[in-house]
C-alpha cells in the first residue's frame, strides 16, 4: 500500500507531513513510500518528539499527482473541518483500533 | 452567584503558573509528549486531529457577563473567534497553539474561572439543572450542593487518579433536566416527611460503550450528611472499581459486578468506620454558599405589558411559543437562547454573539447566563416587560432561532471534524437534519422532538437518551449511522431501542424523513409527541417502514431479524 508519514505538530498541534525538507503541513509535498516497510523505518527514524506528536503511517491513493488519504479521518486532518460536507467514501480497511478511549 | 475566596483565587493562579512552567519545559524539549500528556490533560488540554483543544470548566453552567464576555476575548485573541459549548455545560475552543495556552489560562483565572478538571480520571465539572433558582417547586437551588461539591472536589488528593473519569450532576426539580439518571452519580433533592433538605443517590448510571440507568443507592439522604456519604462512595470506587480494563473501569461496571446492595454495604461499612473523623459541615460554610445564590431581587421588574400599541417583531411569537418556560416569579420568564440556528454547528457562539448574550444578560437578564447541556444559553431571570426587547437584540446577533426542543435543537458532539476518538461525523449530519426540516416548515408540526447525535461510542452527544438517537461508527472505514429510538433522558430515564442495522451517511436523512413519516400519519393528534407515540406503538411501525423485508415477519416477532434495507 502507498503510504505517507504524518504527525501533529508539537507546538500547533496542526497536521503535518515528512517531507524531504522535514515536515510540513503540505500533503501534496510529502514523502511517499511504496512499502510498507520502508514506511516503518522512515517513521521510526523520524519520530523524533521535539518537533511533533503521535507519528503514524497512512494510506494514500496519488491521482494526477495529487496525494490523496483514502481514509475519512485522513481526508478531514488533511483538509480542515468540513461541515457542510457529506460526500461518498471510498471503501478502505478500518484504521480505528481499540485506542478509542475518551479521555 | 459564587464569586471566588481568596483559598480559590490562590489555588487557581497558582496551577496558571504551573501549568506555564509546565509548557515551557515541553517548548524546551526537558518533557517528552508522554510525560507532559498526563500534566496537558488535568489542565484541560487535548490534542485533536486540527490543534489543541482547551476544555474550560463553568461549574454548574453558570457564568456572568463579564465571564461570557471573557470567553469571547479568549476566542478572538488565542483561537479563530468562536467557541463550542458543551453536554457537559463547559466551553471548548478548538484552536489554541500550545505556547499561549498559560496565557490564554491567565485570562481566564482573571474573571475567576479556569480549565482544571475538565480531562482525567478525576472528579470532572459538577452539573445542575440549567434552570436553577428560576423554575418553580424547586426544593432548593442545586447549585448550593453542586458548589459545595465543586469546593470538596477540586484539588482533592485521594481522587486524583481513579479508575476512570466521574461525573456528578444535581437537579432541585422533580422535572429532571440535568440528566441525573445517567451519571456516575445522580442526586436529586427532595425533602423527607419532617421537612428536612437531603437528596436521593444515583449511582453508576451512564451512556458510552456500557449505558446503564443509575442504581438508587438511597431514597433520602440528609444534606448534612450527604458528602462524608459521597466521599465512601469515591472511596469504594477508587479501592474496589476496576483498572485492569479501561472499558470496565467506570463505577457502572463496579455497579454491575458488585451489586448495588453490596456497593451500599461497603459505603455504609466505610461511613460508619469514619464517622467519627467525620467534622459536621459548617453551618457558616452552607450559609455563605446558599447566599452567594440567593435569587435577584423580583419586586423592582416592571409588570407585564398587556394590550401595548407597537408592533411586535416579526417571528416573536414563534419564539415565545419554544424558547420561553415559566419562571417561579410570575412577572419573570426563563428565556432559552438557541445555539441551533438552522445550518450551524450546534454549540457554536462567536465572540461577537457571547458579547450580545454578555450584553442582554447584563441589561435585562440581572448578570446571569447559563449554559444547558442541550448545548443551548439560558437567561434564566428576564422581565416579560423586557421580552421583545430581548428578542430584538437576539435577532440582531443571530440569536433567535425559535427551536427549542424541536426536531433542529440537536445536540451532536463535535464528531470526526474536530474530535481525535470519532468515528465518524456529527456536525454534518446534525446541519442536514435541521436544514430540511427547516426547508419543509415541519418542525413545529411536529413539536417535541430531542435528536442527539454521538459521533463514537463514547455518547458525548448522549445519542442513547434521544428520543431519536443517531451513532456513527466506522464500518471498514465508511462512515455508518446506527438509530436508536424512544430514549428519554429525563425523570423517566429511558435507554433508547435500536431500530436495526445502520444507514450511510447519504442515506440517513431519508431514513429520519421516514420515522417522522411513520409519526406524523400515526399519532392519535397534534398534542401526542414523537415520545408518547413510540411508547405506545413501539418500534415495529418504523422497522416495517424503514426495513420493508420486515412486514412479513412482523407478525411473527417485533424484534425478527432485519432481513433487508429500504433504498
Amino acid at each position: 500500500m502507498t503510504q505517507v508519514i504524518t504527525a501533529n505538530d508539537f507546538a500547533s498541534g496542526g497536521v503535518v507531513y515528512l517531507s524531504k525538507e522535514g515536515w510540513q503541513g503540505d500533503l501534496n509535498q510529502a514523502l511517499v513510500f511504496d512499502n510498507d516497510q520502508t514506511a516503518a523505518d522512515a517513521l521510526a527514524a523520524h519520530n523524533i518528539p521535539s518537533e511533533v506528536v503521535g507519528v503514524y503511517a497512512i494510506d494514500v491513493a496519488i491521482n494526477a499527482c495529487e496525494i490523496k488519504p483514502v481514509h475519512i479521518r485522513e481526508v478531514l486532518r488533511a483538509e480542515g473541518p468540513s461541515p457542510r460536507v457529506l460526500t461518498a467514501q471510498p471503501n478502505p480497511s478500518s484504521q480505528q483500533g481499540d485506542r478509542h478511549v475518551s479521555l | 452567584m459564587y464569586r471566588y475566596n481568596d483559598f480559590d483565587e490562590t489555588f487557581v493562579r497558582q496551577r496558571v503558573e504551573e501549568f506555564r512552567h509546565q509548557v515551557k519545559r515541553r517548548v524546551d524539549g526537558v518533557l517528552t509528549e508522554d510525560e507532559f500528556k498526563p500534566l496537558r490533560l488535568q489542565n484541560g488540554l487535548y490534542l485533536q486531529l486540527h490543534a489543541y483543544m482547551l476544555r474550560v470548566a463553568i461549574p454548574y453552567g453558570t457564568l456572568n457577563g463579564l465571564q461570557m464576555r471573557q470567553l469571547a476575548h479568549i476566542a478572538e485573541t488565542y483561537d479563530r473567534g468562536y467557541g463550542h459549548f458543551t453536554t457537559r455545560q463547559n466551553i471548548q475552543f478548538n484552536w489554541i497553539d500550545l505556547p499561549r495556552v498559560a496565557e490564554a489560562l491567565s485570562d481566564l483565572a482573571d474573571v475567576e474561572m479556569h480549565a482544571i478538571q475538565t480531562s482525567g480520571n478525576c472528579i470532572r465539572n459538577v452539573t445542575a439543572d440549567h434552570f436553577a433558582g428560576a423554575v418553580a417547586g424547586e426544593v432548593e437551588d442545586p447549585r448550593v450542593l453542586a458548589e459545595l461539591l465543586r469546593q470538596w472536589s477540586m484539588g482533592h488528593p485521594e481522587y486524583a487518579f481513579l479508575p476512570r473519569k466521574f461525573k456528578i450532576a444535581v437537579t432541585g426539580s422533580d422535572d429532571d433536566r440535568a440528566v441525573v439518571a445517567f451519571h456516575d452519580i445522580g442526586l436529586k433533592l427532595r425533602r423527607n416527611e419532617a421537612g428536612v433538605i437531603g437528596a436521593k443517590i444515583y449511582v453508576g448510571g451512564g451512556l458510552g460503550r456500557t449505558p446503564r440507568v443509575g442504581r438508587v443507592l438511597r431514597d433520602f439522604l440528609p444534606i448534612d450528611d450527604l458528602l462524608p456519604y459521597i466521599d465512601q462512595i469515591l472511596h469504594v470506587y477508587n479501592r474496589y472499581g476496576r483498572r485492569d480494563n479501561k472499558y470496565k473501569a467506570r463505577i457502572k461496571i463496579m455497579v454491575d459486578e458488585l451489586g448495588i446492595d453490596e456497593v451500599r454495604r461497603r459505603v455504609e461499612e466505610r461511613v460508619n468506620l469514619t464517622r467519627d473523623e467525620v467534622k459536621p459541615l459548617s453551618a457558616s460554610l452552607m450559609a455563605s454558599i446558599r447566599s452567594a445564590f440567593a435569587a435577584p431581587d423580583f419586586s423592582q421588574a416592571p409588570a407585564p405589558i398587556s394590550g401595548h400599541d407597537f408592533a411586535l417583531p416579526t417571528g416573536y411569537d414563534a419564539w415565545l411559543a419554544t424558547n420561553i418556560h415559566d419562571h417561579r416569579d410570575p412577572r419573570h420568564a426563563i428565556v432559552s437562547i438557541s445555539l441551533k440556528d438552522h445550518g450551524a454547528t450546534p454549540g457554536d457562539a462567536s465572540a461577537d454573539q457571547m458579547r450580545a448574550m454578555a450584553d442582554i444578560a447584563q441589561e435585562f437578564g440581572y448578570d446571569e447566563l447559563r449554559v444547558s447541556h442541550e448545548q443551548n444559553i439560558i437567561l434564566p431571570h428576564v422581565a416579560k416587560a423586557h421580552l421583545p426587547q430581548v428578542y430584538d437584540r437576539l435577532k440582531k446577533a443571530g440569536l433567535a432561532t425559535a427551536n427549542i426542543g424541536l426536531i433542529s435543537d440537536i445536540i451532536a458532539c463535535p464528531g470526526m471534524d474536530y474530535c481525535a476518538l470519532a468515528t465518524a461525523r456529527s456536525i454534518p449530519i446534525a446541519q442536514d437534519i435541521a436544514t430540511h426540516f427547516d426547508s419543509l416548515k415541519l418542525e413545529h408540526d411536529i413539536g417535541p422532538l430531542k435528536i442527539k447525535i454521538s459521533g463514537c461510542i463514547n455518547a458525548c452527544g448522549h445519542h442513547h437518551v434521544g428520543h431519536i438517537g443517531i451513532l456513527g461508527l466506522d464500518r471498514a472505514g465508511v462512515e455508518n449511522y446506527q438509530i436508536t429510538l424512544g430514549g428519554d433522558g429525563t425523570e423517566a430515564a429511558t435507554l433508547g431501542e435500536r431500530l436495526g442495522p445502520g444507514f450511510p451517511a447519504e442515506e440517513l436523512l431519508g431514513a429520519i424523513d421516514s420515522i417522522i413519516a411513520v409519526y406524523l400519519e400515526g399519532r392519535r393528534d397534534r398534542t401526542e409527541t414523537f415520545l408518547e407515540y413510540t411508547r405506545r406503538v413501539g418500534l415495529t411501525p418504523f422497522r416495517q417502514r424503514l426495513y420493508p423485508a420486515l412486514k412479513s415477519t412482523a407478525k411473527k416477532e417485533a424484534n425478527a431479524p432485519v432481513l433487508e434495507r429500504a433504498s
